[in-house]
């Protein structure tokens, strides 16, 4: 229990730093987009002034971390890391693929192995929910409400 | 005015209200579908018909589109569009507490007053209200973005400080792309696909919708998203008991709705962030399914169509994006809305209004009739539902656009808004930044280089009238959300202890 508060207690300082350091390289940036020498309508005006910002609420955060020890922050305990990574994946590969083979020959594959991923084993619901709704998709939104799908 | 209205009420007029109404009820809840997209689709079509035709159909999928966004929201916590983000905050708790069909039936009856409240509003206001809305500044433009921002406490029920970093972050999502004023790229990286900036759409359908199913697959379970529909009817007494918070929201909902360039997204979450604060005990805690929430939330952005149509009929200036598009509509068929809009084609503005009144009664009949079918799905399995949500993810993000580079989006979002959740950082405040972000930094730097003109330049952005009622509201806002400003006011109001015993 005690390890588990240090956790999260360590976790916000954790968090505070990486959006401190974002915030610095947004600030960076941005100091450099002033091409027409008046800050009035630079274009790195507001993007300093919200680097700023989000620079204060992380020392903010740092400071509410280190003050709350028993804040609680969240976790990813009873989280089923493989199957969101598989999903993550998949659908990596599927933005890859959907130019090169087109939204219906990628589409039923990713559908079909979302399912099976997901747990469900019959074989025959896998092949008729995956070509049933892509088809019936295609249909309702390629040719009825004329959205172009690759 | 009331017989010129019923005039307009032909059975052909009907029928194409209720063909649209129904088109805009499956758009309108296919999260990626915009109502924008169906009706510039529909000028194309209509071009060639006659004018109180062409209306009717569009204001039909104008109207329902709207409502129907909520359907979605509700049901599987994907809001159908950006004005629908507020519902999902207490709708999609009340699915999962099995009472689906309720929130459906707030959501119908009070997106149906909303509608109508904003509709009587444009009959009976519509000049002075655009005098108002004339008179703001890009400065004021800015301070009510601004103000908008501030209902992050709304949004976020456990750390004030990590809704505002998240918002901070939507903001700075927000400004990726060709600066709107100078044309100058900003933190594209050399990548020509960010030049147009983030899809707004892919961002909300990958922070609500692809990271829910994330959560839910991390889920050691996959039982349904609600083992019942409830059967709990609502009667009309106790629908009518929310009426005076509706009213509220639906004014809210119509001044935003006028205002250029805010609309619906902004409406509905003020108009929540108000509920949070005057609504005393909610029958359940905001954020846990409070009816409260859904109907500020559907009041207001349905309200937001009225607001929107006023500046639209009476200056030319449309109010949203859909109005934009009705504008251009009208311009097609040679008409010319604006001052002389009531000299010359009075008969326009009767038919608008009778076509929204039908299409507020297409919401009460689709929402009672079509969308407690709709909600048999969250009785499905989730190794089912999910998948198939996952694809109709994909379509969505890639039907704004035609772009795989948004599908890619989409699904970046959709892990950032999984680990945000799971480390408790609410997403609608980072989705309401990147709604307004650009909306700000635009008119922030509009109003430095004009005030930059002046002798001071704190004085020349903040000495108007407006200026100062929308930095008391954000300072009102802000405090509000601090623990001891908050003990300090129940503790003005509250009774002393001490006297009590005294007496």
């Amino acid at each position: 229990m005690r390890r588990r508060q240090n956790a999260g207690f360590n976790s916000q300082i954790v968090e505070g730093i990486v959006f401190a350091g974002i915030s610095i390289f947004i600030i960076t940036i941005a100091s450099g987009m002033n091409p027409y020498r008046s800050w009035a309508l630079a274009p790195g005006l507001f993007p300093i002034i919200v680097g700023a910002i989000i620079l204060v609420l992380s020392v903010s955060l740092i400071i509410q971390g280190l003050r709350k020890r028993d804040a609680k922050t969240g976790s990813f305990d009873r989280v089923d890391w493989l199957r969101i990574l598989l999903v993550m994946g998949l659908t990596i590969v599927y933005v890859w693929l959907l130019p090169l083979l087109g939204f219906i020959a990628v589409s039923i594959p990713y559908l079909a192995l979302m399912l099976l991923i997901l747990g469900e084993k019959r074989w025959w619901l896998v092949g008729t929910i995956s070509v049933g709704t892509i088809l019936s998709l295609y249909y309702a939104f390629g040719v009825l409400l004329s959205v172009y799908l690759p | 005015m009331f017989e010129q209205i019923l005039m307009a009420m032909d059975l052909r007029f009907i029928f194409l209200v209720m063909v649209g109404a129904f088109a805009g009820l499956v758009v309108g809840a296919m999260p990626g579908l915009s109502v924008t997209m169906a009706t510039a689709i529909l000028v194309s079509v209509t071009f060639t018909w006659a004018v109180k035709d062409a209306m009717a159909l569009m204001m039909g999928v104008y109207v329902v589109g709207v409502f129907s966004g909520a359907i979605s929201a509700i049901l599987i916590n994907i809001p159908g569009a950006p004005a629908s983000v507020a519902t999902t905050l207490d709708g999609f708790p009340m699915t999962m507490k099995g009472q689906a069909r309720k929130a459906l039936w707030i959501a119908t009856f009070y997106s149906f007053i909303g509608t109508l409240f904003g509709l009587i509003m444009l009959a009976l206001v519509a000049r002075p209200v655009t005098k108002i809305a004339l008179q703001f500044s890009p400065m004021d433009y800015f301070l009510l973005a601004l103000f908008g921002l501030t209902t992050v406490g709304s949004l976020t029920s456990k750390n004030f400080l990590k809704g505002l970093l998240s918002a901070a972050f939507g903001v700075m999502i927000s400004l990726i792309g060709v600066d709107p004023i100078m044309g100058t790229p900003r933190f594209t990286f050399g990548s020509l696909r960010l030049y147009a900036g983030i899809s707004l759409i892919a961002a909300l359908i990958g922070l609500f919708g692809f990271s829910e199913i994330l959560i839910q697959i991390g889920q050691r379970s996959l039982a349904p998203i609600a083992g019942k529909l409830g059967r709990e009817k609502v009667s009309l007494r106790r629908l009518l008991r929310y009426l005076p918070l509706s009213i509220q929201s639906a004014i809210i909902g119509t001044v935003i709705g006028a205002l250029p360039g805010t609309g619906g997204p902004v409406a509905s979450l003020i108009a929540y962030d108000q509920a949070k604060k005057t609504v005393r005990k909610p029958e359940v805690p905001f954020g846990e399914g409070a009816v409260e929430g859904i109907v500020a939330s559907e009041s207001a952005n349905n309200a937001c169509i009225g607001g929107a149509l006023i500046p639209m009929l009476t200056l030319a200036v449309p109010g949203d994006a859909v109005t934009a598009v009705l504008l251009s509509a009208m311009y097609v068929h040679g008409l010319r809305p604006g001052p002389l809009l009531f000299t010359q084609t009075p008969e326009l503005f009767y038919i608008i209004i009778a076509a929204g009144i039908i299409g507020s009664l297409a919401i009460l009949l689709l929402g009672v009739g079509v969308a407690p079918l709709m909600a048999r799905m969250v009785l499905i399995p989730k190794k089912i539902l999910l998948p198939v949500v996952a694809v109709l993810c994909m379509i969505g993000a890639y039907a704004i656009n035609s772009s795989v580079f948004d599908v890619l989006i989409m699904a970046i979002f959709g892990f950032l808004g999984f680990i945000m959740r799971r480390k408790g950082y609410a997403v609608a405040p980072m989705v309401l930044g990147i709604v307004l972000g650009s909306l700000m930094d635009a008119n922030f730097r509009r109003a430095v280089s004009l005030a930059s003109a002046g002798d001071n330049l704190i004085i020349s952005m903040f000495s108007r009238p407006i200026s100062i009622v929308l930095v008391a509201f954000i300072l009102i806002s802000l405090l509000s959300n601090f623990g001891f400003v908050k003990t300090g006011i129940r503790k003005l109001f509250a009774r002393k202890p001490t006297e009590t015993k005294e007496e």
